[in-house]
């Protein structure tokens, strides 16, 4: 089926993102295990089970809070909202810590007590606690299974987050995907520098999107999208080692001005950490350069629609908005039928 | 295919254009490329993802027109999957009305793939979809960034 339901909604708070994103996955096919309060917000965990991920079914747990008090292991940073995946669902169990008692294990190992696994949204700017009335834009997708939520905090500028499973092109135990922008705003907005957003993609020190793969020895892992460095990392994405960074950089095409859907194929570091193997790659989204596009643009491509959103914000750059070079315009594509 | 007697440059397939002329504009008059293509009414240009005198020589970046992902150093380390899988990727040209390259995409080469040469070989056949592929290499260069594919659908 593929493309199963989209819907744009303005979310007054940040709990009301998590209960409008239930309401909309109970809908279309998601279980709800709990809706709840949880500290300064809420926790919302969901299931499904997949169609790629056949040895486990899709667990998602999610956190709000506002005043933001999420926070993750591999920083002193705090969140306003919080997601990662697991293989079961404890209610007596953290939130953010779902399924932790020793398997799957995360990249990130050492978590200090209270603090969260997986990837999390926050605004430091234009305001610190969760901006209110933000428009959302939501979608729903099987075959394979893949949810997104971006919201658009003020005109032109958007968090986003996921999750679901990849479309699996190799054989191995896991597929489960997710990851967020991770958000972190000052004065300026960056496209180019670590902890940016990077949509279906990584950077170094702040792991924001996360696969589930067993492979070679290493079993019951969740990894994070690594882009350079060596050892049991995932690849993807446009920055650094990776195939798709050639197509987006030469994209816009000079002859018509147009830009290629770039498909984001998946890969893992074997072990000894230098050859790489496919896994798969996301279905339903694709990477563009929107140099010639606009932020929320729809376009046609035959009979597939698709709906086009940057990273952060179209333009951004080092030093603030305006500069319309090759970084400034990575951004997504997202399907729309 | 462009044939030597010598393990030279020059000698290469069309998946993976070059010269042994070195870097530099394209433009028809080099010797050594196998691929031509004419992006407008006026210009012929040659396609080359390498150059220099040795028998692997080194990916330019100064090239006016190419094919992927074979100019791409990344698939030097792209192996096989786990359960065996192999992933092929379309053989992409490439190229600019000026340098340098990369500012446009002209289209792909219809049945022509690049597959890892790790644990393959030349003349191996696999099926995709159930289309027959088969497996070549560049001339008598046989590593992992060497190889391609070329569908044998019927028409």
């Amino acid at each position: 089926m593929g493309f199963v339901a989209f819907q744009q909604i303005t979310v007054t708070d940040a709990d009301d993102v998590l209960n409008t994103l239930d309401t909309f996955c109970a809908a279309n096919g998601w279980t709800t295990n709990n809706n709840s309060v949880f500290g300064n917000g809420r926790r919302l965990h969901m299931q499904k089970t997949g169609s790629e991920t056949v040895h486990s079914d899709l667990f998602v747990n999610l956190r709000s809070s506002d005043p933001k008090e999420i926070h993750f292991n591999d920083s002193s940073n705090v969140f306003h909202l919080g997601l990662n995946m697991s293989e079961v669902f404890t209610l007596a169990d953290d939130p953010m810590r779902q399924g932790e008692s020793g398997t799957p294990v995360y990249p990130r190992d050492s978590v200090g007590a209270g603090q969260a696994r997986g990837a999390g949204v926050r605004f430091l700017s234009p305001d610190p606690n969760f901006p209110a009335n933000q428009t959302a834009f939501m979608w729903i997708f099987d075959l394979p299974d893949l949810v997104i939520v971006y919201l658009e905090y003020s005109p032109g500028r958007f968090n986003f987050f996921y999750f679901g499973e990849m479309k699996k092109t190799a054989t191995f135990t896991g597929g489960q995907v997710f990851g967020a922008s991770y958000s972190y705003e000052v004065t300026t907005i960056n496209a180019d520098l670590e902890n940016q957003p990077r949509f279906m993609d990584n950077t170094n020190d702040h792991p924001n999107n996360f696969i589930r793969v067993d492979f070679d020895t290493t079993t019951d892992r969740w990894v994070q999208n690594h882009t350079s460095g060596s050892g049991f990392t995932a690849l993807q994405g446009l920055i650094g080692r990776h195939l798709n960074r050639f197509f987006i950089d030469a994209s816009p095409n000079v002859f018509n001005g147009k830009a290629p859907l770039i498909i984001s194929y998946i890969y893992v570091r074997r072990a000894g950490g230098v050859q790489q193997s496919h896994l798969g790659f996301y279905e339903h989204v694709r990477h563009i350069n929107m140099q010639n596009l606009v932020s929320k643009q729809q376009f046609s491509v035959g009979s597939a629609d698709w709906q086009v959103f940057p990273f952060r914000a179209k333009g951004a750059i080092i030093g603030g908005i305006g500069d319309d070079t090759l970084s400034a315009n990575r951004a997504v594509a997202i399907r729309r039928n | 295919m462009n044939f030597s007697s010598t393990n030279a440059a020059g000698h290469r397939t069309f998946a993976d254009p070059g010269t042994s002329l070195g870097s530099g504009v394209n433009v028809l008059g080099d010797e050594g490329t196998l691929m031509f293509i004419r992006p407008d009414t006026i210009l012929w240009g040659h396609a080359k993802n390498r150059f220099s005198q040795s028998g692997q020589p080194a990916r330019t970046s100064n090239n006016r027109f190419g094919v992927w992902p074979w100019i791409d150093s990344d698939i030097d380390d792209q192996i096989d999957s786990q359960g065996g899988e192999y992933q092929k990727l379309p053989a992409t040209l490439f190229g600019a009305l000026s340098q340098p390259t990369s500012q446009g995409i002209f289209g792909e080469l219809e049945g022509v793939s690049w597959i890892s040469g790790f644990n393959n070989a030349a003349e191996n056949t696999f099926v995709v979809d159930g289309v027959d592929h088969v497996v070549f290499q560049s001339t008598f260069r046989s590593d992992i960034e060497d190889f391609w594919a070329m569908e044998l659908d019927a028409l």
